[in-house]
């Protein structure tokens, strides 16, 4: 510790870089990204300025310190963008945002950010051997960002709030057509349609009714093999029963 | 680039531009520097193929001009070798100095640290002149923020040998003579003719706000000297003293006088150290509101818009106030905000001035377009790094498919600021309007804060230091309680509150308290679940003989289940709980009527309650009402036993038996404009009784009245302190076994300091009456106890409410009351005592 101290108060810039390098080395990241901090614009357009700062680059990264690493990656790949480490850097700083992104229940600026970064990655070295690993990771991220308005439509659904259920559930699919969760959505939003109809007031009943025959019609169509096709048809005969009643 | 159009003197025919490959780049000027960097910042390479002239060479200059580093960049070629096609391209340039290292002249130390932090200079800068002038610039302008106004900031650059090109600075100030405002001369000001407004006054206070004096009190930031001037001090301030000039004239226009101009103002020197300014104003030609006609409206007629509006003829003309009117008033009661709320989000509403008839009445019309009803589309929450969506997702009004409504939002709003987990300051809301389909997406983004709190308390009471540590995590998950990476301090967001507390004095008393509360059970409906543990014990020695020592359990469990309510309106809520407590005794006679024994106590609760304020910490609004009922199992109904007069006390509270009632309100009234003086009317009722006259009231569950009902044992034993500011619990207004009756009131005014969230602090004043009766015979809702006195809080988010009362009570306390042995005998006689109180927690007791 006293080493590290004296290092730092020096003022011999050449012998600070000499034992930042030793620190990065030796894997004593936190010192290393400490004493880079303060020589790096020293070296600026010196001989080893690109080496340098790489270094503090993955000295934050090795920390688990995503934020800052992401964003010195970034600066990295603008100030040497013929650098040999600007393809593994620009992978890095998506990898960070990777690293960030949290579940799919919280705020997800940093999955976006991911993808964003993924994707420059891709249009920017498209020979590049990673991206096979891109295209799985991304992938990833996607499926959690479809998961996350998935599951808001189906809190409502949950709640018993069916009106904003069925709305929710059509703006995933309309945003998501591709979504995974296809399936379940339509068949929440047989049900939804049909809990929304049967709570409603006479005036509004048959109108909604014929709209829950509508969506399991489609449902059916698309999914004919599906596992809710028996509990849906059950309730489909329910609701035509209904119908037919009010007609006849 | 100019110099390579000189060199060798060839000509150089910008039309046809010829084509050449770069032989070699020669970098000169600059040893310090990695010359195969510059050529790659320059973006010229060897072997690559340039036009000449052509723009490869001038964008080179920019790339490496751009990089800050260089004072003079010049591009040029020795050489073109026609026959190889090849050109020889030189670069040179002229390095700037790095600063190495800086000092202050005439500045004292603590300054020039935040000057430091001010100017943000580092070793390694490259000096410019920009670098200079700014810094001198910032440094100039900390000293002018101070009331320095002239004072001189200079940079001398000197040469570092101990570094290659590089400068030190000796940042040289002057501070001069702290100047203040001697005078503020307001030139030109005439009387106004206040003869229109009715009530006299209204008259006094706008002739007030437009005189003289007033006009120098509506400058916020710019004061004349005086003796009581200690809190902004009257220092001058260019950019504040713009503001303050637009205030004045703003002051002017709202009373008709729309035409108000300053026609001069300057600032002259009066000796060294003062200043003086002369205002000079022109009040122009008064008007008022003419004839008001709307155009667009189809929802509402144009009388009921009239009436929401108003504003009368011949009323004194104020933007102002019609554009509140129009646009955002504070009750919501404008136009817009009526729209609004029925869904009309694409609503506008344009007042255009038609003209100006004789009197000086303006007539005005407004136009309306309402648009379509909008409905919700997509709501989506951001910023929530800490709390789960669904915890959020599932207190919103704003539901997709509903009609747009502006109150649903405010309403939003103060539900989810009651959460407690989000920064209120920050927090915001962004409507997205797609007009194409009729609908709004709303983008809720939230600042976490952190919610949890720690209470480490000492208190005094009953003659003992009492120390408390509490715990109380509002945003806990026990979904997550396995999952190591979660544990981050701890794991969170599942809206989930789990409180831990201990309170201790040693041997002699011991309380641990745990609860945890799920707001919402199974996801499905606002139903929460509460559970609870508590035990406490109490010994106190009496004499040396160990036998008559005094020893008190309370052990107590618990669960209780709480629902919202839609219905009367949607701020009603239920709870209910099962209680069972276990009292053992010995020897606490002295406390109780039951001496020696045990008492099981099963009972259940329940309570409605009605609660509509606005915030948490410092309401500012809205109402308070509980009504809350306990009762025991009715044992002497069933047992067949009519006389339980040769039942020993053991026999007779083996099941403790009896009911409780109390009913509490509270008001958070606004009595300034800016609603920030709040008065705070409390009242609060209590009663309890046995089922059977022969068996008696149990000996617990009581009402005792007085103090602060703060870290003091005698909390913990069965029974139920409630406050009364000006008399201290142990010279408390009730008998020392309690009492089954109490009545309280109180008034509170209260008036922030600071409404900063990560310190909510206000002070108050208060009156308190109350008293506690014995039985219905001696109850008397006017027979109480006064007391006066003032406050202050202290809200911090890590330790909740902190604060302290200073209170007077002015009425003699009864002599049968509790410790009146020990009471000071002026108390007792004339009904004066004095106290101080300390407090911890957001309310004062239960009633």
């Amino acid at each position: 510790c006293s080493d590290f101290n004296k290092v730092m108060k020096s003022e011999d810039q050449v012998f600070k870089k000499k034992r930042a390098i030793e620190y990065y080395e030796t894997k004593q990241y936190e010192n290393s990204a400490a004493v880079l901090e303060d020589i790096i614009p020293y070296f600026k357009l010196s001989a080893d300025g690109e080496k340098l700062y790489y270094y503090y680059c993955m000295s934050n990264y090795y920390l688990d310190d995503y934020y800052l690493a992401s964003y010195y990656f970034r600066r990295f790949i603008n100030q040497y963008p013929s650098s040999v480490h600007a393809e593994e850097c620009q992978f890095l700083s998506a990898i960070c945002s990777v690293n960030n992104s949290p579940d799919y229940s919280l705020d997800q600026t940093e999955t976006l950010n991911a993808l964003d970064q993924l994707q420059i990655f891709i249009d920017m070295h498209p020979k590049s051997s990673l991206i096979d690993s891109c295209n799985k990771i991304m992938d990833k991220l996607n499926y959690k960002i479809e998961t996350k308005q998935f599951e808001s439509a189906k809190l409502y659904y949950k709640t018993e709030n069916y009106k904003a259920a069925l709305t929710a559930f059509e703006i995933h699919l309309a945003d998501f057509p591709g979504t995974r969760y296809r399936e379940e959505t339509m068949y929440l939003l047989v049900k939804s349609s049909y809990l929304l109809a049967i709570n409603s007031i006479e005036s509004k009943k048959m109108k909604r009714f014929n709209e829950t025959t509508k969506t399991y019609r489609k449902f059916v169509s698309q999914f004919p093999n599906s596992k809710y096709v028996k509990e849906l048809s059950v309730l489909n005969k329910k609701v035509e029963k209904i119908i037919n009643g009010q007609n006849s | 680039f100019a110099a390579l159009s000189q060199i060798n003197g060839d000509e150089l025919n910008y039309l046809s531009p010829k084509k050449y490959t770069i032989g070699a780049i020669d970098i000169q000027g600059v040893e310090n520097y990695d010359h195969d960097a510059i050529r790659v910042i320059s973006g010229l390479t060897v072997g690559k193929e340039v036009s000449v002239p052509g723009e490869e060479f001038s964008r080179a200059i920019k790339n490496i001009w751009s990089q800050d580093l260089f004072s003079n960049v010049e591009v040029g070629y020795t050489q073109i070798d026609e026959v190889n096609e090849e050109i020889f391209v030189y670069i040179k340039l002229t390095g700037r100095p790095k600063l190495s290292k800086f000092k202050f002249e005439g500045v004292k130390k603590g300054e020039a640290d935040k000057i430091r932090e001010i100017i943000d200079l580092r070793s390694g800068d490259v000096i410019t002149e920009p670098l200079v002038k700014n810094t001198e610039k910032l440094v100039r302008g900390f000293f002018q923020e101070k009331g320095y106004l002239r004072a001189n900031v200079n940079i001398e650059e000197k040469m570092d040998t101990s570094v290659f090109n590089a400068r030190s600075f000796n940042i040289k100030v002057d501070k001069g003579e702290r100047i203040k405002i001697d005078h503020i001369n307001i030139v030109g000001n005439e009387t106004v003719d206040l003869s229109h407004y009715e009530s006299f006054f209204k008259r006094k206070i706008v002739a007030f706000g437009v005189s003289d004096k007033g006009i120098r009190k509506s400058m916020k930031d710019t004061k004349q000297k005086g003796i009581l001037r200690i809190f902004s001090r009257s220092k001058f301030n260019q950019t504040a003293y713009d503001r303050d000039k637009r205030l004045i004239i703003e002051k002017f226009n709202a009373i008709g006088l729309r035409d108000m101009e300053i026609v001069t103002d300057s600032i002259y020197d009066i000796d060294e150290k003062h200043i003086g300014i002369t205002i000079k104003i022109n009040q122009g030609a008064k008007y008022y509101f003419g004839d008001v006609s709307w155009v667009g409206n189809t929802k509402y007629r144009s009388g009921v818009l009239d009436t929401l509006l108003g504003i009368r003829k011949g009323d004194v003309y104020d933007k102002a106030r019609l554009e509140q009117r129009l646009f955002m008033s504070a009750d919501n009661s404008d136009i817009t905000s009526i729209y609004m709320d029925k869904g009309y989000l694409f609503f506008t509403v344009t007042p255009v001035e038609i003209n100006i008839s004789e009197n000086n009445q303006i007539n005005y019309e407004i136009r309306i377009s309402e648009g379509k009803e909008a409905r919700y589309g997509e709501i989506r929450i951001m910023g929530n790094t800490k709390t789960n969506d669904h915890v959020i997702r599932r207190e919103l009004r704003t539901k997709p498919g509903d009609l747009f409504s502006r109150a649903d939002i405010i309403r939003t709003q103060r539900e989810l600021s009651q959460l407690g987990y989000f920064d209120n300051e920050q927090f915001q809301i962004n409507p997205i309007p797609n007009p194409a389909d009729g609908t709004v997406d709303i983008e809720y983004t939230v600042v976490e804060k952190s919610s949890d709190q720690i209470e480490l308390s000492g208190g005094y009471g009953g003659g003992y230091l009492i120390g408390t540590l509490g715990l109380t995590f509002t945003n806990f998950s026990t979904k997550n309680f396995f999952k190591k990476e979660a544990w981050s301090p701890l794991p969170s967001g599942d809206g989930q509150r789990l409180s831990l507390r201990g309170q201790t004095y040693g041997v002699g008393y011991q309380s641990y308290n745990l609860s945890f509360t799920e707001p919402w059970l199974g996801g499905k409906k606002p139903i929460s679940l509460t559970t609870f543990m508590t035990h406490s014990n109490i010994l106190q020695e009496v004499d040396t003989d160990a036998a008559n020592d005094l020893k008190i359990g309370v052990t107590s469990v618990g669960v209780g289940v709480g629902s919202r309510l839609k219905w009367p309106d949607d701020f009603f809520s239920v709870y209910s709980e099962l209680n069972y407590t276990y009292y053992d005794l010995k020897n606490a006679s002295s406390r109780f009527v039951f001496a020696s024994g045990y008492s099981n106590d099963i009972s259940l609760n329940f309570t409605i309650a009605r609660n509509s304020i606005d915030s948490p910490i410092y309401p500012r609004g809205g109402s308070n009402f509980k009504l809350f009922t306990k009762s025991t199992i009715p044992y002497s109904k069933f047992d067949g036993v009519t006389d339980y007069s040769t039942y020993t006390q053991q026999e007779l509270y083996k099941y403790a038996e009896y009911f409780k009632i109390k009913f509490t309100g509270e008001w958070y009234l606004p009595v300034s404009k800016n609603k920030k003086l709040v008065l705070v009317p409390k009242f609060g009722f209590g009663f309890m009784g046995g089922y059977s006259s022969s068996k008696g009231n149990t000996p617990f569950q009581r009402f005792y009245l007085g103090g602060n009902g703060l870290s003091n044992s005698v909390n913990y034993d069965g029974r139920e302190q409630i406050t009364l500011r000006g008399y201290d619990v142990t010279n408390g207004l009730s008998t020392s076994t309690g009492d089954p009756l109490i009545a309280k009131y109180s008034l509170e005014l209260r008036y922030p300091i600071s409404l900063n969230p990560s310190a909510t602090i206000y002070l108050l004043s208060f009156v308190e009456a109350g008293n506690t009766y014995t039985n219905f015979k001696t109850f008397n809702p006017f027979n109480v106890k006064r007391s006066a006195g003032v406050g202050a809080r202290v809200y911090l988010p890590m330790f909740g409410m902190l604060g302290v009362d200073l209170g007077w009570g002015f009425d003699p306390i009864s002599a049968d009351r509790l410790g009146a042995s020990e009471l000071n005998t002026n108390i007792l006689g004339n009904g004066y005592s004095f106290g101080i109180f300390p407090v911890i927690g957001v309310s004062l007791g239960d009633l």
